[in-house]
C-alpha cells in the first residue's frame, strides 16, 4: 500500500504539492488525473523516491522511499521523457535493468517484447514513440516488481496497443497481484484501464472514487407530470445539477439507481427515464458539486 | 561495505565506459607511441644514443591522460544527472545514492587506471625492447603514480561539480575551478607579495594536475611529476575531494537537472568565484609593482584595467551561457563587486604580508646559519657548474650571514639588484625562515668571494660519486669504447688514483670540472671536457647526475691509459683515412675541433671544408655525381689529410698533452647517414695548426665571395 500524508513539495516559489494525502492500496490499477502542473508527476516522483517532499511522509508498505532500496526494489517508475541508453537495444536495457532489479525476470522479457512485437536487437533510438514506450512498458514489467508507476506512459498510444497494454496489465495484476499507479492529464485514457481514479487539481487530490462505483452511483433522470411541478420532486435525492425544461425536469442524481427510479414512480410521471453518465460527465458534475468551474478548471482534463 | 559497493553498479559501469575507455586508450597509445618511437628513429639514425630518457619525455602520454581521462569518463558516468530523464531513471532505482557513486567511480577509476597504465607499460615495453636508451624505470614507476593520483584527483573534483551543478557546462567550469583555483591563488599570492617564500604542502608543484602550470613559472618540471611528497599528496586531495563529492552526490536534489545551480544565491556565488581568478591575478599585478617598490605605469594600470573587465565578461558571459538569458544580469552586478571586494581583499592581504616580511628585523646575532636554495639567481658569480654544490648547505661564516641578513633589510626590490637569493635563515633558537634576498654586484662578489675562500666549500668541490654509486662510466671522446671491461679498469684506476691525491690535488683536478644534477639527456653531450677527459655518470629514479673531469697527470696512470686507448683508436681508424686519400669514398664530409687548454676554440670546427676528391664516384661503373658541393679544391684536401694523419701518427703523450689538439670527425657518404667512420684526437703543431686555419679561412672567403 502507497500512503502520502500532508506532502508538501516545492519548487522556488510554485507549490506544486499541496499538503496533499491519499492511499493506493494494494492490486489496483490507480489512475491519476489532472491537467498539466496539477501535480500528478511530481508526486509519482515524490512516491518513487526521485524528489524528497519539503514536508509528510510517503511510504510504501510502510516504508519510507526516498533513498531507500528496499522500498525502492519493490516498483519501476516510467517517467514520461523515458530514458535508455544511448545507442542501446532491449537487449542491452534489460542487462542494465537485471544489474538493479533483481527480480528482472528474462522469461518474461522475452514474453512480453514477443507479444509487443518488439525487435530486442534493434536501436532504440530508432523506434517510434509509441514503440519506445512499448519498450520501457515491456522492460517495466519484467523487473515484476509489485508496484509500477507509469507517468503519461499511456498518452498517445494507439487504440490497439493501448488494448493490448491494458491486457497484458490486467494479466500481470492477475497474476502477481500488481499495483499500477498511472497518471494521466487525460481521462479518456485511463477510463478503460484503470480501477480507481484521483482528481489532482493544484497540487491536491480533489476527490478519488472507485472508478466502476463512479460509474454506476451518479446518473442523469429526466421526468416529466401532468401538472407543474419542480425540485421539490427530487427531495430526499442527492442531486448534484437540476434544470427545467418546458415540463420536463432534469438532474444529476447520485445514489442507488434501483431505489431512486422506485422512489420516483411512486410519484407518477408521465415520463421518467434513466439515463447513464460518460465519465466525462460523471467529472463535470462531482467537479461542479464541489464548487469546480469545468470550463476554466478541467477543460484540459476532459 | 555491502551497502557501500555494488557489484553489478560497478560492472553496469564499466560497460557503459568501455567504449570510451577502449577508444582513449588505444588512441593513446598510439600518440605515446610516437616520443619512443622517435627516439628509436633518432636512434638508428645514429643521433641521440647513450642518452639517459626522463621518464617524463617518454611519456608525456601520462601527463595528458592525466586530463582527458577524468573528464571524460566522469562526465560519460555522471552527465546523467544533468538531464531530468536520465536523472530520474537512476535517482528511481533501488540503490542508496551513496553505493550509486561508489560504484560508478570505482568503474571511472578502474579505467583511468587501467588506460594510464596501458599506456605507459607500452611505452616501457617500447623502450625496453629496443634497448636505444637508458630509460628509468623506477622514474618511470613514480611518474605513473603521480599522474595516476592526478588523474583520481581530477575525476573526484569533477563527480563534485556535477553533484553540484546541473549543467555540462557550469560542471566542467567548476571542475577546472575545483581544481585550479586554491592552487591558482597561492601562487597568485607569491606572486604579488614578491618577498614571500612559501614552501608547504599548498603549492601547485605539490598538487599533479597543476604541477604542470607551477613549471611554467619555474624550472624542472619533471621534478615534480617523480616526486614522491607530490604523489601522496595529490592522492590525499584525491580522496578529499571523492569524499565531498560523495557527501555533495548524496544531498543532491534531483529537480536540479538541467538548471545551472541549485538556486539563485549558488549560482550568484558560482558567478562571483568564476570572476575571481583574472581579478585576483589583476590584483598580484598591482600588488607585486607595490611590494617591490614601484609605481605602476600607465601601461601597467591599463593591463589591471583590462583585467577587470575581461573578468566582468567573463561573469556576464556565464550568465547568459547558463541561464540563457541576460534578464538578470544588472541584478547580479552586486556580486561581482563583491567579487571584486574579495580580490582587494586578496591584494591587501598580499600587501599586508609583504609589509609584515620587510618590517619583521632579524639580528645578525640571532641568525646561526644562512643555506642558499635552488632557485637562487646567481649567474656570472659561480665560477663554475661544481658551485652547484653549495645549495643545501648551512654556511655559518659571519660575514655571509651579515651580507645576506642586510639584504633583507632593503626597502625595494627592483632591478638594480644583480642577485637574487631563495635563502634559509637558521635562528640560533631552532626556528628558520625562508626570504628572497636581493644583492647588488658588489655584495654578491663578496659573498662568493668568502664562498671560495672557506675550507668547507673546498670539501664540497673535492667530492664525486662513490664509485659503488657509478652506473655508467666512459671517456669524453668523440670516439669512446663499448669495451666495458676496458672501461672498467680505467674506472678502477681512476679512483684509485683519485683516493690518493691531496685536497689541494683534488681541487686542481676538479677545478673545471662540470656537473649537473639534472637527469636531461641535454646535459650530456654541452660541449667538449679535454682530450682525456672522463664522464662519471649516477642514475636516481629519473635524474641523472653528471660529473665531466679531465683526467690529468695528476692522475698518471689513468691518464696514460686513456692516452693509450686513444692512439690505438686512431691508428685503427688510419685505415680510413686511406680509403679517403685514395678516392675510394665519395660524399665525404670532415668536422674539426680546435681545442687548447681544453677549451673548444671553435677553430676550424663544426663546417663541412670538404666534399670527396673525386667530382663523380662509380657505382656499378655508372658515374654518380657527389650531391655536396666541392667546397675545397683536391690540392687543399691532400693538404688537410696529410696533417690529419701526420697528427694522428704522432700520439698524444704527456709533453704534447697541452698543445693544440682537433678532435676530427670524417664521415663519408652521409647521405647514407654514415657519419661515424673516422673519430679521433690529435695533437697538432702550431704550423699544422696555421695551415689549417688559414685554408679554413679562405673557404670562409670564398663562401663570402
Amino acid at each position: 500500500m502507497i500512503e502520502a500524508k500532508n506532502l508538501t513539495k516545492k519548487f522556488g516559489d510554485f507549490t506544486a504539492l499541496d499538503n496533499m494525502s491519499c492511499t493506493i492500496p494494494k492490486g489496483c490499477i490507480y489512475g491519476l488525473i489532472g491537467s498539466n502542473g496539477a501535480g500528478k508527476s511530481t508526486f509519482l516522483r515524490t512516491v518513487a523516491g526521485i524528489y524528497c517532499g519539503d514536508h509528510g511522509t510517503v511510504t510504501l508498505d510502510g516504508d519510507a522511499v526516498y533513498n531507500n532500496p528496499i522500498a525502492k526494489s519493490k516498483f519501476v517508475f516510467v517517467p514520461d521523457d523515458l530514458y535508455f541508453l544511448p545507442n542501446s537495444d532491449l537487449f542491452r536495457m534489460a542487462k542494465l535493468y537485471s544489474s538493479i532489479y533483481k527480480t528482472f525476470d528474462y522469461g518474461k522479457f522475452e514474453y512480453l517484447y514477443t507479444v509487443f512485437k518488439l525487435d530486442p536487437t534493434k536501436n532504440i533510438t530508432n523506434f517510434s514513440k509509441g514503440m519506445k514506450r512499448q519498450c520501457a512498458i515491456v522492460l517495466a514489467l519484467a523487473c515484476q516488481t509489485p508496484y509500477i508507476f507509469f507517468d503519461e506512459t499511456f498518452d498517445g498510444l494507439d487504440v490497439a496497443v493501448r488494448n493490448l497494454v491494458k491486457t497484458v496489465l490486467y494479466q500481470w495484476v492477475e497474476e502477481n497481484g500488481l499495483t499500477v499507479v498511472v497518471s494521466s492529464h487525460a481521462l479518456r485514457e485511463l477510463e478503460d484501464t484503470c480501477d480507481q481514479l484521483a482528481l489532482l487539481y493544484k497540487g491536491g487530490i480533489i476527490f478519488e472514487r472507485d472508478i466502476q462505483n463512479l460509474k454506476t452511483s451518479l446518473f442523469k433522470v429526466q421526468i416529466a407530470f401532468e401538472k407543474e411541478s419542480g425540485k421539490e420532486v427530487f427531495d430526499g435525492l442527492t442531486v448534484l445539477s437540476y434544470k427545467k425544461q418546458g415540463r420536463v425536469l432534469n438532474a444529476i442524481i447520485r445514489g442507488d439507481r434501483e431505489a431512486v427510479t422506485t422512489l420516483l414512480s411512486e410519484k407518477k410521471p408521465l415520463l421518467i427515464e434513466i439515463l447513464p453518465l460518460s465519465l466525462e460527465e460523471v467529472f463535470i458534475h462531482e467537479m461542479e458539486a464541489l464548487g469546480y468551474k469545468y470550463e476554466i478548471d478541467m477543460e484540459e482534463i476532459i | 561495505m555491502k551497502e557501500l559497493f555494488n557489484k553489478k553498479l560497478y560492472f553496469e559501469g564499466l560497460r557503459q565506459i568501455k567504449l570510451h575507455g577502449f577508444f582513449l586508450t588505444l588512441v593513446s597509445i598510439l600518440i605515446a607511441g610516437i616520443a619512443p618511437f622517435w627516439h628509436f628513429v633518432n636512434y638508428m639514425q645514429g643521433r641521440g644514443y647513450d642518452q639517459i630518457l626522463n621518464p617524463l619525455k617518454a611519456q608525456w602520454m601520462n601527463v595528458a591522460m592525466m586530463y582527458i581521462l577524468p573528464v571524460v569518463f566522469g562526465f560519460a558516468l555522471f552527465s546523467y544527472l544533468m538531464k531530468r530523464k536520465s536523472c530520474d531513471f537512476y535517482h528511481a532505482i533501488p540503490v542508496k545514492r551513496q553505493t550509486h557513486v561508489i560504484s560508478f567511480a570505482l568503474a571511472g577509476a578502474t579505467y583511468i587506471v587501467v588506460s594510464m597504465l596501458a599506456v605507459n607499460l607500452f611505452t616501457s615495453a617500447f623502450l625496453a625492447l629496443t634497448k636505444t636508451t637508458h630509460f628509468s624505470f623506477g622514474g618511470n614507476v613514480l611518474l605513473f603514480l603521480n599522474t595516476t593520483a592526478g588523474a583520481l584527483a581530477i575525476f573526484a573534483a569533477v563527480i563534485l561539480a556535477i553533484s553540484i551543478t546541473g549543467q555540462k557546462f557550469t560542471a566542467f567550469v567548476i571542475s577546472c575551478l575545483i581544481v585550479g583555483l586554491p592552487m591558482g591563488l597561492i601562487e597568485l599570492f607569491r606572486l604579488g607579495a614578491d618577498n614571500v617564500i612559501y614552501s608547504g604542502i599548498f603549492l601547485a608543484e605539490n598538487f599533479a594536475p597543476t604541477a604542470v602550470f607551477e613549471s611554467m613559472f619555474s624550472y624542472g618540471m619533471e621534478d615534480n611529476f617523480t616526486s614522491l611528497f607530490s604523489t601522496a599528496n595529490t592522492f590525499i586531495v584525491a580522496i578529499l575531494l571523492f569524499v565531498i563529492a560523495c557527501y555533495a552526490f548524496t544531498k543532491r536534489k534531483s529537480e536540479l537537472a538541467g538548471n545551472s545551480a541549485q538556486n539563485k544565491y549558488i549560482q550568484y556565488v558560482f558567478q562571483g568565484v568564476i570572476a575571481i581568478p583574472m581579478l585576483a591575478l589583476a590584483a598580484a599585478l598591482a600588488c607585486n609593482g607595490v611590494s617591490s617598490g614601484y609605481k605602476l605605469g600607465t601601461s601597467e594600470m591599463m593591463l589591471i584595467g583590462v583585467m577587470v573587465l575581461v573578468s566582468l565578461i567573463i561573469f556576464v558571459a556565464f550568465e547568459i551561457i547558463t541561464k540563457h538569458s541576460a534578464k538578470n544580469i544588472v541584478k547580479s552586478l552586486p556580486v561581482f563587486c563583491i567579487a571584486v571586494a574579495v580580490a582587494v581583499g586578496f591584494g591587501g592581504a598580499m600587501i599586508g604580508t609583504s609589509y609584515y616580511i620587510d618590517n619583521t628585523n632579524i639580528d645578525v646575532n640571532d641568525v646561526k646559519y644562512v643555506e642558499f636554495h635552488s632557485g637562487s639567481v646567481m649567474t656570472g658569480y659561480c665560477p663554475n657548474d661544481y658551485m652547484e654544490a653549495i645549495y643545501q648547505h648551512e654556511f655559518t661564516d659571519s660575514e655571509i650571514i651579515e651580507i645576506v641578513v642586510n639584504g633583507l633589510k632593503k626597502p625595494d626590490r627592483n632591478d638594480t639588484y644583480q642577485g637574487r637569493m631563495y635563502v634559509e635563515i637558521g635562528k640560533s633558537f631552532g626556528r628558520s625562515i625562508e626570504r628572497k634576498v636581493y644583492l647588488t654586484d658588489a655584495e654578491m662578489i663578496d659573498v662568493f668571494k668568502k664562498i671560495n675562500s672557506l675550507t668547507e666549500y673546498d670539501n664540497l668541490r673535492i667530492e664525486i660519486p662513490k664509485i659503488e654509486d657509478v652506473e655508467s662510466f666512459d671517456l669524453a671522446l668523440r670516439n669512446t669504447s663499448n669495451d666495458q671491461a676496458e672501461m672498467a679498469l680505467i674506472m678502477e684506476s681512476f679512483y684509485k688514483e683519485f683516493d690518493l691525491l691531496n685536497n689541494s690535488q683534488k681541487q686542481e683536478l676538479l677545478k673545471d670540472a662540470r656537473f649537473s644534477s639534472r637527469g636531461i639527456d641535454s646535459v650530456v653531450n654541452n660541449g667538449l671536457t679535454g682530450n682525456t677527459g672522463v664522464n662519471i655518470r649516477t642514475y636516481e629514479y629519473y635524474a641523472m647526475s653528471t660529473y665531466r673531469i679531465n683526467v690529468t697527470p695528476l692522475l698518471p696512470k689513468t691518464f696514460d691509459m686513456i692516452v693509450d686507448f686513444n692512439n690505438n683508436i686512431n691508428k685503427q681508424e688510419l685505415i680510413v683515412l686511406e680509403k679517403v686519400k685514395d678516392g675510394y669514398l665519395h660524399n665525404t664530409e670532415l668536422r674539426m675541433s680546435l681545442v687548447k687548454d681544453n677549451k673548444d676554440l671553435l677553430a676550424v670546427g663544426n663546417d663541412t671544408i670538404s666534399d670527396g676528391n673525386t667530382e663523380y664516384y662509380f657505382d656499378n661503373d655508372v658515374p654518380i655525381k657527389n650531391v655536396l658541393t666541392l667546397r675545397i679544391n683536391s690540392e687543399q684536401l691532400d693538404v688537410v689529410l696529410e696533417i690529419i694523419e701526420n697528427a694522428i701518427n704522432r700520439h698524444i703523450d704527456y709533453e704534447n698533452y697541452v698543445d693544440y689538439a682537433i678532435q676530427t670527425t670524417l664521415a663519408d657518404d652521409i647521405n647514407e647517414g654514415h657519419r661515424s667512420e673516422f673519430k679521433g684526437t690529435a695533437t697538432f703543431t702550431e704550423e699544422e695548426i696555421a695551415t689549417l686555419r688559414k685554408i679554413y679561412q679562405d673557404e670562409i672567403i670564398e663562401e663570402q665571395k
